[in-house]
């Protein structure tokens, strides 16, 4: 069964009168099966974001079909779209501003369950359970703080602890690591790697650093000026790249990426 | 939460004349012997233990007029407000979030209202429709909600962008709900401050209107009182001294009450609203002698500087070298206090910051010696940096061609306009490109521009700080080449700051680490890379997945990094530390030579036996 499923979408972004329009995804085709690990790569405005945000609903297609978990997006309304929703979550590339800075970490994490309408008992067990998970203990410590007094990494924890919470089918994860500490990469996304076999969902990972696309996926899909030009299983794809986006990609990584030597 | 000391001042102040307004309107019946409304003495007599502040011509007492005409002032007052606010915030938010023609015909009807005059708006209005009290609570609401409406509303447009409101609304939370806890919930101080306003406006208003004596003729108010008063000609006896000073007094009261608690409530319900206020960095002249000695062949060398903020040390002790031709990598976590280092060597610590040290020296000049004055003249000709986040440092008014054009004007350049635009094509801006504006740039490109101002007057050194966060990994790679091109091509120094430990590794001869305000380790960058000493070097190259080998490469470094307001005793990384052994957490170990490398570790220190203590670098 199909997670994603794009077929031939285009995506247009019309800025206020005077400004030209950009095409942010130009014909894109990608189908996710269900249980797969996918990591979309690309440059600065390759379209890996407006992926992500089109898949969530958040930013509409002007040509194309577009199918969430079996549910057609393209011709939703917004009943159905909130539907939906419930059933996937976005982990954002940035944890300073998509945790509410009024809201206490309890409130946070245990947010999708408020949404679903549960009660408070059971959002306040969900949520120990969900941050101890996560390595933020003691949770009763966290429960009541304000992100305010997170550091970045404990604040993207929060966000997964919010995904453990919601168990979604599909996790949708928009350059998580990006504004962390480099040194956090691989935990962050270690983390989302356990939560995301915890449930058993699908993953999409959106990353500009190969490296890290091999650490959480087992295909990678390379994006560039809106289209998708290179899909196919990690090890070919940084074995034999036959794109010269993919090859630009894997040299300026290798270049990058001076380990122990 | 706690308050400012100069506001909860204001908070008290403004508390308490609430509270008398409050206290008087509330016992009214008790505090006033004598009805407001009606002849309870003889006409203008003078204030006695009967009349508190006398009677007025028609022989009502005063007193009693003043304590009642809180009531008055209060309700209308506090009722108008809530109208305006609620009135203000729900038009706000369906303006706002639903957008389209509903936002403009709420906008459209908003801007009427606020083009109207509005104290004759009103007045014409109370003729039409009565003299009620609260027909002209009414009517002041109807006016007074166009003006957080407005402002509301902007809020709103933007905080719709907002990563915690797209977050919910990804999440499939419903309008109630993101609008309520996502956007309301944030608005609250300036729904504070709005309130605050429109009861401070209504207030006035009431007592104006009942001045002119188109009030509310069964009521007694301050503004009724007054009218009273000058149709009496109290201001021409002394009688204006009971008469006219009291309802004034407590007018002023009233509205200052109003003004000072909203503004402690407003930094009560959203303390980050308050800032510093910048004040220049307090430089600690030099704590003793040593060291003032310049070293030969560096480019810059700082010995022993320390930076507190509020009895905290965040860097501790540093010393660190840049050698002429090499390029110095430093590398942290966010907080171990590298960019504070940075702004330490520019003399650019914000208050309250307290720098010590013995020396930094730029070739054979101590900057530690300069004045402030002195200071500013190497910055930006001999002493360069390249900040993070380049479009917070460009103007946004501005043309990228006239912004690098002022810092080779600041050289003496005897034509920056020229000089500008050749350094905007060296640095890889073609020639159309030039007169754009910094949002019309990508991220790489604002990079590059900031890279042009930095270069512009063939520094001696520029410090490059984090100047590849947030671009891509190709961008990255084409801004550090770019940079390694022009240290060679201008013969400067170059000084690279990061948290991307791969990223300096693959540019830099020399490399340092710091961690908790400490250098744990530095030298030449292929020993520290092949060889690492401190075990906290070892963890950190060991965090970053990798392109060959284990796919499950990248162990986390154990732990979270320290607190700088409580560092733990000994070794700042002992708590952290799989090495560990009993005298690191008791005992800070000094910097010492091991291999080649300069490393701060008892492990590492005892492992070799010939290592060389280099002295307490730790006060």
């Amino acid at each position: 069964m199909t997670a994603l499923d794009l077929h031939d979408v285009t995506v247009t972004f019309r800025p206020r009168r005077g400004r030209a329009e950009v095409s942010a995804l130009r014909g894109v085709s990608l189908r996710v099966e269900r249980g797969e690990r996918v990591a979309l790569v690309g440059r600065s405005g390759a379209g890996k974001s407006t992926v992500v945000r089109l898949a969530a609903g958040l930013v509409p297609l002007d040509s194309g079909s577009l199918t969430v978990l079996g549910e057609d997006l393209s011709t939703a309304g917004s009943r159905q779209l909130r539907q939906v929703r419930r059933r996937f979550q976005v982990v954002f590339q940035d944890p300073y501003g998509s945790l509410h800075p009024g809201m206490r970490v309890r409130d946070l994490v245990a947010e999708p369950l408020a949404i679903a309408g549960a009660s408070r008992s059971d959002r306040h067990v969900a949520a120990i359970a969900a941050l101890d998970d996560l390595g933020l203990r003691p949770a009763s410590q966290f429960l009541t703080r304000y992100p305010g007094s997170l550091s970045g990494g404990q604040r993207q924890r929060v966000a997964i602890a919010r995904t453990l919470v919601a168990r979604p089918e599909l996790i949708l994860a928009d350059e998580p690591t990006s504004m962390l500490d480099a040194s956090l990469r691989a935990t962050v996304a270690d983390q989302l790697l356990e939560v995301r076999s915890r449930l058993g969902a699908t993953l999409v990972f959106i990353t500009h650093d190969l490296a890290l696309a091999r650490h959480v996926a087992d295909r990678i899909v390379v994006l560039r000026e809106g289209r998708v030009v290179e899909d196919g299983p990690v090890d070919r794809i940084l074995g034999a790249p036959t794109h010269d986006e993919t090859k630009l990609l894997l040299a300026a990584a290798r270049d990058l990426a001076v380990g122990r030597q | 939460m706690a308050l400012r000391p100069g506001t909860r001042i204001l908070a008290v102040v403004g508390a308490t004349f609430l509270l008398l307004v409050v206290g008087a309107a509330v016992f009214a019946d008790v505090l006033a012997a004598h009805p407001p409304d009606r002849a309870s003495g003889a006409p203008y007599e003078r204030p006695s233990a009967g009349h508190l502040l006398g009677t007025d011509d028609l022989g009502r007492d005063l007193w009693a007029q003043l304590v009642f005409g809180a009531r008055v002032s209060l309700f209308v007052g506090l009722l108008a407000a809530v109208i305006a606010t609620v009135t203000g915030a729900a038009a706000a938010l369906v303006a706002g979030w639903r957008g389209g023609w509903v936002d403009v015909l709420i906008m459209r009807v908003v801007d009427l209202v606020l083009s109207l005059p509005f104290l004759v708006l009103v007045l014409v209005l109370a003729t039409y429709f009565g003299r009620g009290l609260q027909v002209l609570v009414l009517l002041i609401a109807g006016v007074l909600w166009a003006r957080p409406a407005r402002l509301l509303r902007g809020q709103v447009l933007k905080l719709r962008e907002f990563g915690h409101v797209v977050a919910a609304d990804s999440m499939g939370a419903g309008q109630v709900r993101i609008l309520g806890v996502h956007v309301l919930r944030r608005l609250v101080p300036l729904l504070i401050s709005q309130f605050v306003r429109a009861a401070a406006v209504a207030v006035i208003v009431q007592s104006g209107v009942a001045f002119l004596g188109m009030g509310d003729p069964g009521r007694v108010s301050w503004g009724s009182t007054l009218y009273f008063a000058n149709n009496g000609s109290a201001i021409l006896t002394d009688a204006w001294l009971w008469w006219v000073v009291p309802p004034g007094v407590a007018l002023t009261v009233l509205i200052v009450g109003l003004a000072f608690a909203g503004f402690a409530l407003e930094e009560w319900a959203e303390p980050q609203l308050v800032g510093h206020g910048w004040r220049p960095p307090i430089h600690r002249r030099l704590d003793d002698d040593r060291g003032s000695e310049p070293p030969p062949g560096v480019a810059l060398a700082i010995r022993g500087l320390s930076v507190d903020f509020d009895g905290s040390r965040v860097v501790r002790a540093v010393d660190l070298t840049v050698e002429r031709g090499r390029m110095l990598g430093l590398v942290g976590e966010s907080g171990c206090g590298k960019s504070t280092l940075a702004l330490a060597v520019m003399g650019l610590v914000p208050h309250p910051g307290r720098v010590h040290g013995r020396s930094v020296h730029l070739g054979d000049v101590d900057l530690r010696r300069l004045g402030r004055r002195g200071l500013q003249r190497i910055r930006g000709r001999e002493l360069a940096v390249v900040p993070q986040a380049a479009m917070s440092v460009l103007d946004p008014t501005r043309t990228i061609l006239r912004q690098v054009a002022e810092s080779s004007a600041l050289g003496g350049h005897p034509d920056p306009d020229g000089h500008a635009g050749t350094l905007l094509s060296r640095v890889g801006l073609p020639a159309d490109r030039h007169r754009a504006f910094p949002h019309e740039l990508s991220g790489g490109q604002r990079q590059r521009v900031v890279i042009a101002m930095a270069v512009a007057n063939r520094p001696r050194l520029v410090i490059a700080d984090e100047p590849t966060t947030g671009l891509d990994v190709e961008t990255q790679r084409q801004i550090l080449d770019l940079l390694d091109e022009l240290r060679i091509e201008l013969g400067m120094d170059l000084w690279l700051i990061s948290h991307d430990l791969p990223v300096v590794a693959s540019r830099v001869d020399d490399l340092a680490i710091m961690y908790a305000g400490r250098i744990v380790e530095v030298g030449a960058a292929g020993q520290v890379l092949g060889a690492p000493t401190h075990p906290y070097t070892s963890l950190l190259l060991d965090a970053f997945p990798s392109l060959d080998g284990d796919r499950r490469g990248g162990r986390p470094v154990p732990g979270e990094a320290p607190d700088p307001m409580a560092l733990p005793s000994g070794c700042a990384f002992a708590p952290r530390c799989e090495q560990r052994v009993d005298r690191c957490t008791h005992d800070e170990p000094d910097t010492m030579s091991v291999g080649g490398t300069l490393v701060a570790c008892h492990v590492a220190g005892s492992a070799i036996d010939d290592a060389t203590s280099l002295g307490g670098t730790t006060p």
